[in-house]
C-alpha cells in the first residue's frame, strides 16, 4: 500500500492505494493519526479510495476510529471514488452510515468546503478547470 | 507507503566504561611509577643488576693495586693483628716501589695491643729504677708506624658511625661550589653523626683521610658516596682522597645546585654524581690482577711495575678477617676491591648514570603503550593485545639494553613493563567482565522475548478456549421444526467470530452471527462480552422489536470499548410455526435464503445499520421476511465471503449461492450443506492460510409443525 496526502484549503485529501488489509491498516492508521489530533488543522478529511482494491474489517476499524475522532471535534470525514469491490463492502457493512460516501473527490469537496473546491480547481495536477 | 525499517542504531560504543576504568588504572600506575614505591624500586634494582651482570665493565686499566694481607701473608708473618711495627715495615716496603699514594684500609682506633712496651709495661714495676728509662728510650710501635706513614703519600680510612664518637676528625677541606643559585646550602649527602678514626698519633701522620662507609641495599653495594657528612663536616671518600693525595691537590670541591650535588671537582677532573653525592659504581667482575700478596711485597718478590705510580691499597683479606661486600654482579669481594673499582671508575671517568629525565621518559613511554592497551583491549582479540604488549615490553627492554651497553645509562624497562602487564591484566579482566555482562544482558533479553512469546502463545490459547467455550453446539437444539448446523474455523491467530442460537420461547428461535474487527485476546473477550450482552438484552425483553434490541446492545457494547473495536452482527428471530423471520443486520454480510424447489436464492438486505460501536446511538431498524417450509437460510462471516484464492481473488457470495443451488436440496441435511460449502471454500483457497475466522451457519425450516 502506498499513501499520498494533499491539502486543499482546509481539507486534507489522503489517497491510499492497494489493499487496506491486516498489514496495511497499521501504516494507514499511523499516517492519518496526526490529522486526527485535536490540534490538527484540517476542517475535514477526505479519503480518496479511487485506487483502493479492497478493505478488510481491520481497515474499516481504522475508518471508524477516524470517524469517531473527527466527529468528536465536529469535523467531517468522507470517502470518495469507491471502487466496485470497496463499494460493495461499504454497502454490506453499512459503513455509509459511519462516514460520508461521495462519488469523487470533487463531489466530496463541493459538499464540505467551497474554498477547498476552488483550491482543487486551481491544482494543475488534478487537471485544473 | 514507504519508510522501511529504521536503520539499526549503531552498536553501543564498545567498552566505553571499560576504557574509562582502564584510563584511571593507567593514570594510577603512572603516578605510582613517578612516586617510586618500594615494590617498583626492587624491580628496578633487580633490572639494573641484571643489565650489569649481562654487560659488566671491561677492565681497561688498573690504576689501583691491593696490597693484600692474605692467608699466605698471615701464615708467613704471623696471625692478625700484626704489631704496628710490622705494618710500618709493610708501608715502607710498599713505599719503596714508588706508588702514587698508599691507602690503609685498616682501622686502628686503639694503641697497638701487641706492642713491646705494653707487653713489658707489667714488668716495669718489679724491676730496679734504672730499668725504666731504658724501656722508655724505645720508640713505641705506633710511633714507628706514624713515622712510616709520614714518610710516604699515605691515606687512612675511617668509618662513619651513627653516634658521635668524640674523636677529632682530620680531613682535607671539601669546599662547596654553588651553581645556579648563589647561596650556598649544605648539600644533602649521606650523613653520619660521628666517625671511627685511627689513634690521633697515627691519624695525624697521614696526608689524607677518607671515609670507607658505603650504602648497601639488602646487602649489595651499588652506590658509594664520593662525599659524605660527618657531624656536619663534608668528608671525601677513601678512594677519592687517595686520588687527591696522588695528584697532590690540597682540597676537594663539591659542585652543588642548592642541596643537590652535581659532582665532585678534583683539580681539572670533574666527576658527576647522583644528587646525594654518591656514585653508581660501574662494576667489573672480580679481578685477581688487582691483588698483590703483602708478604711478596715485604720479601721483595713483586715486580716494581705492579705498584709503581699506582694507588696502593693495603687491606686485610685473610680468612674471616675481611669485610666482604656483594656487588650487583653477584661477586662477593673484599671492601678493598670496591675501593679499587671506585678508583678505576674515577680514573677512567666512567660510572652508571640515571639522569632525572630518564624517569619521565619511562613514564611517557608507559603512558603511550598503556594508552594503546586501554584503547585496543576492548576492540582487539586478546591475543593481539597480548602480542602488542609483549612487543612493547621487548622494545623497551632492547632500548634499555642498548642505552646501558653503549652509554651506561640506566633505563628502567622492568617497572614500566610490570605496570603494563598489570594494566593489560586489568583491561582483560574488565573487558571479560564487560563481555560477560553484555552476554548476560543478551541472554536476559532472549529469555524475556521467549517468555513474552510463550505468554502470547498462552494468551492465544486462552483466547481460543474462551471463543470455543462461549459458542454453543448445534446438538443442544433438538427441535424437529428446524435443522441447524454451524461451524467456526478460527484463523491462525484468533479472530473474533461469534454465533449463538437459543429458543426465546416455544415458537421462536433466536440466531446470531457476528464478527469482531480485531485479533487476539482482546477481540475474543470483546466477542464474548458482546455475545453475552446481546443475549441478555434479548432475554430481558423477549417481545421488544429486534431493531430496538440491537440499538440497546449497541449502546451497551459501545460503553466500554477502549480498543475501539467494532462488531458486525446479524441477528434474527424465526417463528418456527409460521416461518416469519424478523432480522436486523449491523454491518454484517447479507445472509442468503435458498428455495430448493425453485432453486432460487435471495439476499436478506433490508433494515439494519452500521456495525455495533461504529456509530454511537444509531437507531437500528429491523426487517421481516418469511421462510417457507423447506427453505434454507445460510449466514456466513467475511472469513467465507472474503476467503482469498492463491491468485488474490475473493470467494464472494455468488459462490455461496452456487454451492447452495447444488447442495441445498430438499433431502439434504444442514450438516451436509455446511460440509459442502466448507469443502468448496477450502478448495478455493487451495491450502492458503485463512486470514480470518470463517463462520457458517446453515438452517432449514423443516416444515414439521
Amino acid at each position: 500500500m502506498s499513501l499520498d496526502s494533499r491539502r486543499y484549503a482546509d481539507v486534507t485529501v489522503v489517497a491510499p492505494s492497494g489493499r487496506i488489509d491486516h498489514e496495511a491498516a497499521g501504516p494507514l492508521e499511523r499516517a492519518i493519526a496526526p490529522l486526527l489530533a485535536p490540534a490538527a488543522s484540517p476542517a475535514a478529511l477526505v479519503l480518496d479510495f479511487g485506487r483502493v482494491d479492497y478493505i478488510s474489517s481491520v481497515g474499516l476499524r481504522v475508518l471508524m476510529i477516524a470517524a469517531k475522532s473527527m466527529r468528536a471535534r465536529k469535523a467531517r470525514i468522507g470517502v470518495a471514488a469507491l471502487t466496485p469491490t470497496v463499494a460493495e463492502i461499504f454497502t454490506i457493512s453499512r459503513f455509509d452510515a459511519v462516514v460520508e460516501v461521495y462519488a469523487g473527490v470533487r463531489e466530496a469537496l463541493a459538499a464540505m468546503s467551497p474554498s477547498a473546491l476552488a483550491a482543487l480547481a486551481a491544482d494543475p495536477a488534478r487537471g485544473g478547470p | 507507503m514507504t519508510g522501511g525499517e529504521p536503520s539499526p542504531a549503531r552498536a553501543p560504543r564498545v567498552g566505553t566504561a571499560v576504557r574509562l576504568a582502564g584510563g584511571a588504572v593507567l593514570a594510577a600506575l603512572a603516578g605510582l611509577l613517578a612516586l617510586e614505591p618500594d615494590a617498583a624500586s626492587r624491580m628496578r634494582t633487580a633490572w639494573f643488576d641484571a643489565l650489569q651482570t649481562l654487560s659488566p665493565r671491561e677492565v681497561a686499566s688498573l690504576p689501583a693495586v691491593i696490597i693484600d694481607i692474605d692467608e699466605k701473608s698471615l701464615e708467613r708473618v704471623g696471625r692478625w693483628p700484626w704489631p704496628r711495627s710490622q705494618v710500618a715495615a709493610l708501608v715502607d716496603s710498599v713505599a719503596a716501589h714508588d706508588p702514587a699514594a698508599i691507602g690503609l684500609d685498616i682501622l686502628m682506633p686503639e694503641p697497638d695491643p701487641v706492642s713491646a712496651e705494653r707487653l713489658l709495661g707489667g714488668l716495669r714495676r718489679g724491676t730496679d729504677a734504672d730499668g725504666g728509662p731504658r724501656f722508655a728510650a724505645f720508640a713505641t710501635n705506633d710511633q714507628v708506624l706514624a713515622r712510616s706513614l709520614a714518610a710516604a703519600p699515605t691515606v687512612l680510612a675511617f668509618a662513619g658511625m651513627p653516634e658521635p664518637t668524640g674523636r677529632t676528625l682530620t680531613v682535607a677541606p671539601v669546599l662547596v661550589q654553588p651553581t645556579g643559585r648563589a647561596t650556598a646550602v649544605a648539600p644533602e649527602v649521606l650523613r653520619f653523626a660521628g666517625a671511627m678514626t685511627s689513634l690521633p698519633q697515627i691519624d695525624h701522620a697521614a696526608r689524607g683521610h677518607g671515609i670507607i662507609s658505603a650504602e648497601t641495599a639488602r646487602g649489595v653495594t651499588r652506590r658509594v658516596p664520593l662525599v659524605a657528612s660527618v657531624g656536619g663536616t663534608l668528608v671525601p671518600a677513601f678512594a677519592l682522597d687517595l686520588l687527591r693525595v696522588a695528584v697532590g691537590e690540597p682540597a676537594l670541591r663539591v659542585r652543588a645546585d642548592g642541596p643537590s650535588v652535581e659532582g665532585v671537582v678534583l683539580g681539572s677532573l670533574f666527576v658527576p654524581t647522583e644528587p646525594d653525592g654518591t656514585l653508581r659504581v660501574d662494576f667489573s667482575r672480580h679481578d685477581p690482577r688487582r691483588f698483590v700478596s703483602a708478604v711478596d711485597v715485604l720479601e721483595g718478590r713483586v715486580d716494581r711495575a705492579r705498584v709503581e705510580r699506582k694507588l696502593a691499597i693495603v687491606a686485610v683479606s685473610g680468612l674471616g678477617l675481611a669485610d666482604r661486600h656483594t656487588t650487583p654482579l653477584g661477586d662477593r669481594v673484599p671492601g678493598a676491591e670496591i675501593h679499587a673499582q671506585l678508583v678505576e671508575n674515577l680514573y677512567d671517568g666512567t660510572s652508571l648514570k640515571r639522569p632525572p629525565w630518564v624517569l619521565w621518559a619511562e613514564i611517557a613511554a608507559f603512558g603511550l603503550a598503556g594508552a594503546l592497551v586501554v584503547w585496543a583491549t576492548p576492540r582487539w582479540r586478546p591475543r593481539y593485545t597480548l602480542a602488542a604488549t609483549v612487543l612493547s615490553i621487548a622494545a623497551s627492554g632492547a632500548l634499555a639494553w642498548i642505552a646501558f651497553d653503549a652509554g651506561r645509562v640506566l633505563i628502567d624497562a622492568a617497572s614500566a613493563s610490570l605496570a603494563l602487564v598489570v594494566l593489560l591484566g586489568t583491561m582483560l579482566a574488565l573487558t571479560l567482565a564487560d563481555a560477560n555482562h553484555q552476554r548476560h544482558a543478551l541472554e536476559r533479553a532472549v529469555a524475556a522475548e521467549r517468555e513474552a512469546r510463550a505468554r502470547l502463545a498462552g494468551e492465544m490459547e486462552a483466547a481460543r478456549r474462551i471463543q470455543a467455550a462461549t459458542l454453543p453446539s448445534a446438538d443442544r437444539l433438538a427441535d424437529p421444526r428446524v435443522d441447524l448446523a454451524v461451524t467456526m474455523t478460527p484463523a491462525r491467530e484468533v479472530g473474533g467470530d461469534l454465533y449463538d442460537f437459543f429458543p426465546l420461547d416455544a415458537r421462536r428461535l433466536f440466531v446470531l452471527v457476528g464478527d469482531v474487527a480485531g485479533k487476539g485476546l482482546s477481540a475474543s473477550i470483546f466477542m464474548a462480552v458482546s455475545k453475552a450482552l446481546v443475549k441478555s438484552t434479548t432475554l430481558r425483553s423477549r417481545d421488544a422489536d429486534l431493531g430496538a434490541l440491537v440499538s440497546r446492545a449497541n449502546s451497551e457494547v459501545s460503553r466500554d470499548n477502549p480498543e475501539m473495536m467494532f462488531v458486525t452482527l446479524f441477528a434474527g428471530v424465526l417463528d418456527l410455526g409460521d416461518g416469519e423471520f424478523v432480522y436486523c443486520n449491523a454491518g454484517h454480510e447479507n445472509p442468503v435464503v435458498h428455495d430448493p424447489r425453485s432453486g432460487a436464492s435471495r439476499r436478506l438486505a433490508d433494515g439494519g445499520g452500521p456495525p455495533l460501536c461504529a456509530v454511537d446511538d444509531f437507531d437500528y431498524r429491523d426487517a421481516a421476511t418469511t421462510l417457507a417450509a423447506g427453505d434454507w437460510l445460510c449466514i456466513v462471516s467475511d472469513g467465507v465471503s472474503e476467503a482469498c484464492s492463491p491468485g488474490g481473488e475473493l470467494y464472494g457470495m455468488a459462490r455461496v449461492d452456487g454451492v447452495l443451488s447444488r447442495a441445498a436440496t430438499a433431502s439434504a441435511s444442514a450438516q451436509q450443506v455446511l460440509d459442502a460449502l466448507r469443502a468448496d471454500v477450502d478448495a478455493f483457497v487451495a491450502g492458503g492460510e485463512p486470514a480470518d475466522d470463517a463462520t457458517i451457519l446453515v438452517l432449514r425450516r423443516t416444515g414439521v409443525a
